[in-house]
Order: C-alpha cells, then sequence, then structure tokens
C-alpha cells in the first residue's frame, strides 16, 4: 500500500481509494442509471472521492468486466447519445453485501481510530 | 520450522504437521506453475511465515497445522489470487502498479519490460487502449515507450474512452477484414514504385542521410531492394496469416495497422531514396514518410472504433426500437 493516488486532493493509497471508489459507483448505480461523465460529476460532489475521467472509466470498465455493471447507449435530449451504466443483477446483489461489509468495517474502524485518539 | 522456498521443516512440529504444511506448499507451488502465476515464491515464503506465526504457542500438533492450514484456504483460491495480483500488475489502468516485478521497472527514469512471454499480446493492447489515459506507454519488450493510439484519441476528443464496450468488439466482420486493404495498398504502391523504377537505379543507391540532408551512406541496389522489400511484405503477411486464421477482432485490425505502419516506413524510405536519385535535395519526403507512418495507422484504428462504437448504437437504440 505504498502507491499514492495521484487524483484527488488527498493523499490515499491508491488501493484503498480504488475500493471505496468503487463501492460507491455502485452506489450511484443502485440509485439511477448515469452515463460516464455524469458519475464524474456525481461523484465530484463529495471532496473525498472525486476522480478524474481517466480514473472513472478503467473502474467502470472493471465493474463491467466483473458483470456487476451493464452499459447500453440512449439517445440524449442533447447532443449525441449516450452511454448510460446501470447495475446488473449480480450488481446488486454484490453492492448489498459490499454496503454491508463497508457498515461493519465503518464500526470498527471508527471504533479503532477512536481507541487511538484515546491513547493520545 | 524454516520459511525458505524450498519446503523444508524444522523442529518445533511433530512429523505428521511437518508434512502436511510440505505437502500444501508443493501442490501451491504445482498449481501455480501450471496456472502460469508470477510473484508466488515470494508468496510461499510469505506463507511460510504466517504458518509459522500461528503455530507458535500450539503443541504442533497435525492436529494444529490443518487449522491453520484451513484458515489460509484451498491453494486453488491462493494460486487464483496471485494470477489476478500478475493480471493487475500486466494491466495498464492508472491506478495500476508498475514495476514490482524484477523483469519490469525502469532505469534512470525510462521504463523497461524484459517478459518475452505474451510480449505480441501486451505489444497490441497497448497500441490501442482508450481507457488509458498515458499516451506514451512503456515499450512491451526492451526499453523506452511506446504510443498508446487510444489515448490520444481520447486526447484529441475524436473518441471517448467508453465509446466502445470492448475494443472493436462489435465493429462488423466486414469492416474488420477490410482493415486489410489499408496495408495491401500500401504493398502495392511499394511493388510498383520498386518495379517501375528498378531498371533505372545505378549499382549504388542511397540508404541514409545525414542531419543536414546530405547522404552520408550508400547500399548496393539488390541488397537495398531486398531489406526495402522484406520491410514491406513480412507484416503485411503476417496480417493477412491473422485474418485468415480468424483471430480476435481485435487483434486483426491492430495488426492491420501495425502492418501499415511498417510498411509505409518502407515505401518513405524508397520515396526518398528516388527522390535523391532524383536531383531532389533534403530529406522531405521521408519526413512525410514518417508523418505517415503515425497518422495512417492511427487514422484506421480511429474509423474502426468508430464503426464498432456505430454497431453498438445500432444495436442499443434499435433494438430498443424494435422492443
Amino acid at each position: 500500500m505504498d502507491q499514492v493516488a495521484t487524483t484527488g486532493s488527498e493523499a490515499v493509497p491508491s488501493q484503498f481509494r480504488k475500493g471505496v471508489v468503487e463501492l460507491a459507483i455502485l452506489a450511484l448505480l443502485h440509485n439511477d442509471e448515469a452515463y460516464g461523465a455524469e458519475i464524474v460529476d456525481l461523484l465530484g460532489e463529495y471532496p473525498g472521492l472525486a476522480i478524474s475521467a481517466g480514473t472513472a472509466y478503467p473502474l467502470l470498465s472493471r465493474l463491467k468486466k466483473a458483470g456487476l455493471i451493464t452499459s447500453v447507449w440512449r439517445e440524449s435530449p442533447v447532443g449525441p447519445p449516450r452511454k448510460y451504466y446501470r447495475l446488473s443483477v449480480e450488481g446488486e446483489g454484490a453492492f448489498g453485501a459490499m454496503a454491508k461489509a463497508w457498515s461493519d468495517m465503518k464500526d470498527a474502524m471508527d471504533s479503532l481510530l477512536g481507541r487511538g485518539t484515546t491513547h493520545e | 520450522m524454516s520459511n525458505d522456498k524450498s519446503g523444508s521443516v524444522d523442529g518445533g512440529l511433530t512429523p505428521e504437521a511437518a508434512a502436511l504444511i510440505d505437502d500444501y506448499f508443493a501442490r501451491f507451488r504445482a498449481e501455480a506453475v501450471a496456472d502460469g502465476a508470477t510473484g508466488w515464491e515470494d508468496a510461499v515464503a510469505d506463507l511460510r511465515v504466517h504458518v509459522r506465526d500461528r503455530l507458535e504457542g500450539s503443541a504442533g500438533t497435525a492436529e494444529d497445522a490443518e487449522r491453520v492450514l484451513a484458515e489460509l484456504g484451498a491453494t486453488e483460491a491462493l494460486v487464483a489470487a496471485c494470477v489476478d495480483a500478475s493480471a493487475e500488475e500486466d494491466s495498464e489502468g492508472p491506478l495500476a502498479e508498475e514495476g514490482s516485478s524484477k523483469w519490469t521497472g525502469r532505469l534512470l527514469g525510462v521504463p523497461y519490460d524484459l517478459r518475452a512471454w505474451k510480449s505480441s499480446e501486451r505489444s497490441l493492447s497497448r497500441i490501442w487502449n482508450p481507457l488509458d489515459r498515458r499516451v506514451f506507454v512503456p515499450r512491451p519488450l526492451g526499453i523506452g515507450w511506446t504510443i498508446n493510439f487510444g489515448a490520444l484519441a481520447v486526447l484529441t476528443h475524436i473518441v471517448r474512452p467508453d465509446d466502445e464496450d470492448a475494443p472493436f468488439g462489435a465493429v462488423p466482420p466486414r469492416i474488420v477484414l477490410a482493415t486489410l486493404a489499408a496495408p495491401l495498398v500500401a504493398l502495392t504502391v511499394f511493388a510498383v514504385l520498386a518495379a517501375v523504377n528498378w531498371a533505372r537505379l545505378p549499382a549504388l543507391v542511397p540508404m541514409h542521410w545525414g542531419p543536414s540532408g546530405h547522404v552520408d551512406g550508400y547500399w548496393s541496389r539488390g541488397t537495398s531492394l531486398v531489406f526495402l522489400s522484406v520491410l514491406a511484405v513480412v507484416p503485411v503477411v503476417e496480417a493477412v496469416w491473422l485474418h485468415l486464421r480468424r483471430r480476435p477482432p481485435f487483434t486483426r485490425v491492430v495488426t492491420s495497422a501495425l502492418s501499415l505502419s511498417v510498411t509505409t516506413l518502407a515505401l518513405a524510405q524508397l520515396a526518398q531514396m528516388l527522390f535523391t536519385l532524383d536531383g531532389g535535395t533534403g530529406v522531405w519526403p521521408f519526413w512525410i514518410g514518417l508523418g505517415c507512418i503515425l497518422a495512417l495507422p492511427f487514422g484506421l484504428l480511429v474509423w474502426v472504433s468508430r464503426m464498432g462504437r456505430a454497431a453498438e448504437r445500432r444495436r442499443d437504440l434499435l433494438g430498443k426500437g424494435r422492443e
């Protein structure tokens, strides 16, 4: 975990950040479908999750290869057609499991980090 | 217990426990070799340290060893994890780690890759990868960089990274086959130019030019034409072979583009030679040729990518209309 992410404002180890951002993308697509640039914009609203387009598309490709999301071209009200992403059935299941795991980890980490603060 | 890679064991364990552990890692090694995983030697060393740590304080019986090995899981799963890690190293994604293998890395800031295995597959995937934002990517074999035309197309807003689900995957077969026409046309032009001018070529022909544009190297007529012909023909023959063998569309399209590039190089050299023999000064024909070496395959790859995007749109938009 010595590689540091080059995107975003925080020096978060990339493997850690990549896992979190993947979950964030699944969470976005759990609610609604979205196209690539839209996903980048939506994540940009959360400073800790902001990623560039150069990072977003490889992640989307990885999720698609894993069968967690699907894509489809749709007509756009403005401009040419866009490729929209959405969760697959498999992705819905994976998202539920990952969200649960995240919740458990979050509680554990909050406890652990709180303990560290207490020791200081 | 030692943590060397040979699988030897030492004190603190019953013979049965040691045999279990040795058997486990022997199976791990055999499966890793069979699956082509890389970096598993280090994984074995780390896992043996882990097993030793977990057994500390126990009686070191066969039951203890079984319990710790069960925690590690099936050897197949561990090997799969090693294979995944290898694939991660090979990927071109911006978040992928580079240079963690002893065969790849950087020397004075210049990337090198000495992995001869699968170099042709890496070569093709690095020439067109719109998902990788780097225009200059490490050479698939050797030292230095090569051009990722896919990143160049994204950078110039000609294509978007996700225009195609898989590069050239949805391109109609007739378009894939049509890419072969480009290098064949270049080869035909080369052949006609060489045949028409063969008789008037002198015994020694210019083959190398200095920075100022003056000739500083001559070859015999026969040698130079054989050299240029091989340079022009071999890549095209390889491309034709791959098309005839019905290789995946991506392989065929990129090979067509590569053969077009190399054949254009031979054509540019021949044109420069004829230009000099006709009394021309300078090396601008060769520079134009060098520009074509990059521009023609770039144009071909972009065109095919757009055909793939159009095919995907037809599939999704017209399909929806029918529904």
